[in-house]
């Protein structure tokens, strides 16, 4: 059966204030699904609900098929969680910390050495396996955080903003080890929207405890982000007007501007050039062409989105 | 998973914990002994005051028992400052999220508590025992005392932790644990006899959880014929100290277990 994660009609509210309202969701199949807000949108909220760290007002949180609400046992055995970056007590190595997780999680003990290596290895930790977690960066700590969720070979993961307070190369570690998970389905919340593009296959966007959208990143950027394209090109050398004009005569450009002498922005309509192309014709003026800042569609579709629940 | 199963799993995470942390195992395993050598030297004139105490029995007989119940006592008032440390860390939502069964997070932290609180214990009756401190009762009496010691630590664990959950902060729990600390153990029995006292205190120690408890660990402590003299403000069995403390237990276990399940619900 391929993992799932369903909300029916779920509704979460905090006194007065109703954080979830009425979300239907249903994600199925071994997939990577960003999921998106504001602060305050509802997504930790929801994540919560389906890991059975607070419970719905009204509705169902379903894992695998499983009510979280009725069987929480049985609802996450089968999922994993890592809610932003847990400590880890500093005086236990990694594999001491993994073997409890184990314990806890029932893993046989016959297979616990070889789970935790295969964890370890997967987040390139192997040889931190033996130190102590205390000397470790926030991003060592994360890595054996991620190890930690694959401990059970669940089938589905939440991770709720996994690279939160991380440096940018602790971010891309993340990512990475997002990316390989594979045959899981993830269910991610991020602010990140290029982390989202570059990991994710579909996305679910929520604002005010609404679901505005859930589809494959390719639709929900080409439904809502807009039919321009733009791209900032910074050059190593003073642009000359002469080549300035060769770019903003291109078909399909439709706005050429000078940021300054050494800086443009390009708006194009992508049915008719492609960046790739664009880039090819900036190229072949060899005028030292260093940097190539594009808007990304998601951001477009998602402040696009937003923007019009405000 | 059985709850027993996962009990035991988190019992030793947080005996773990403790015997990673050298510095923390040091001061652990220093303060019961502190206790006894500076509160038996301090206070040991007291056992030549005519009539104060029973011909023969020692102030180290006499205060030994309190200093285990003080020691159980002030080791308990901690465990709530661990509890915040989870709460706050992300280390217990990390517990949540998986299929452990909620109970055995608390009875495994308090049962962790209750076994260091047992561990210092015996420290001190060691080092009490070299000083020349005997139990009258024998094996049995320790095992008796240890019993109601251990109780007593979970009984005030359940103050501590439900601070902790409320409050969601350390210092708070250290604040409260030390204001409840001194006036408790002061207006009780632990270290001086109710004869001592002014009346007003000696009323209030009548009453004071702390002194029932010492009381019950001196009647498997002290000689039944020192016993019989010696002016104990409370009925004084190991019986009736254990119901009294299950009864201070049903409170203060009962809140932390009332506030524990708001946290994780």
């Amino acid at each position: 059966m391929a993992p799932s994660l369903e909300a029916v009609k779920v509704t979460k509210k905090f006194g007065g204030f109703t954080a979830v309202s009425d979300l239907n969701l249903k994600i199925q199949g071994t997939k990577c699904v960003g999921f998106l807000g504001p602060n305050g949108a509802g997504k930790t909220t929801t994540m919560k609900m389906f890991t059975g760290l607070i419970t719905t007002t009204s509705g169902n949180a379903l894992i695998n098929g499983v009510d979280v609400a009725k069987d929480k046992k049985a609802a996450l055995a089968s999922c994993a969680t890592l809610i932003e970056t847990p400590e880890i007590y500093p005086a236990l190595t990694p594999k001491e910390a993994m073997t409890m997780l184990c314990e806890i999680r029932g893993v046989p003990p016959e297979e616990r050495n070889k789970r935790i290596d295969e964890a370890l290895g997967k987040v390139k930790m192997q040889e931190w396996e033996e130190k102590k977690v205390g000397s470790f960066s926030k991003g060592m700590k994360q890595r054996v955080n991620v190890a930690s969720t694959l401990l059970s070979d669940p089938d589905v993961i939440i991770l709720d903003e996994p690279s939160t307070g991380l440096d940018p190369r602790g971010m891309s570690e993340v990512r990475d080890i997002v990316k390989s998970l594979g045959n899981r389905l993830v269910f991610m919340s991020s602010h990140l929207l290029a982390e989202v593009t570059e990991v994710c296959q579909e996305v679910a966007l929520i604002d005010h405890g609404k679901l505005l959208v859930y589809d494959t990143i390719e639709n929900v950027t080409s439904r809502f982000a807009g039919s321009s394209g733009e791209v900032k090109i910074g050059f190593a050398r003073p642009l000359e007007i002469q080549m300035g004009a060769v770019i903003s005569n291109l078909g399909g450009v439709t706005s050429f501007s000078r940021v300054n002498d050494r800086q443009v922005v390009v708006k194009f309509d992508p049915k008719v050039l492609t960046q790739e192309k664009l880039f090819e014709a900036i190229a072949g003026l060899k005028a030292g062409a260093q940097t190539f800042e594009s808007s990304s569609g998601l951001e477009d579709a998602y402040l696009s989105l937003i923007k019009e629940t405000l | 998973m059985s709850l027993a199963a996962d009990t035991y799993h988190l019992f030793r995470r947080a005996i773990k914990k403790v015997l990673r942390n050298p510095i923390l195992l040091f001061f652990s395993l220093l303060q019961p002994i502190i206790f006894l050598v500076l509160f038996t030297q301090l206070f040991s004139k007291f056992a030549s005051v005519p009539g104060l105490f029973p011909p023969g029995l020692t102030y180290l007989e006499y205060a030994t028992p309190g200093i285990l119940l003080q020691n159980g006592f002030s080791s308990a008032l901690q465990s709530g400052t661990s509890m915040v440390d989870e709460l706050n860390s992300g280390m217990l939502e990390k517990m949540l999220v998986t299929p452990v069964n909620r109970s055995a997070i608390l009875l495994g932290r308090l049962l962790s508590d209750a076994f260091r609180v047992v561990v210092q214990s015996v420290i001190i009756l060691v080092l009490a025992y070299i000083l020349g401190f005997n139990v009258a009762a024998g094996l049995g009496g320790v095992v008796s005392m240890l019993v109601v010691i251990a109780f007593f630590g979970l009984a005030w664990s359940g103050i501590s932790l439900a601070i902790g959950l409320r409050t969601r902060s350390a210092e708070t729990v250290f604040g409260i644990g030390g204001f409840l600390t001194f006036p408790l153990l002061f207006m009780s029995d632990a270290l001086v006899p109710t004869s001592a006292m002014p009346s007003w205190m000696a009323s209030i120690s009548g009453v004071n959880p702390i002194s029932f408890a010492v009381d019950a660990v001196r009647s498997v402590s002290i000689p039944s014929t020192a016993l019989s003299t010696l002016s104990l403000s409370l009925p004084g069995d190991v019986a009736s100290a254990l119901g009294y403390i299950a009864a201070i237990a049903i409170v203060t276990l009962g809140a932390t277990l009332y506030l524990f399940r708001k946290v994780v619900s």
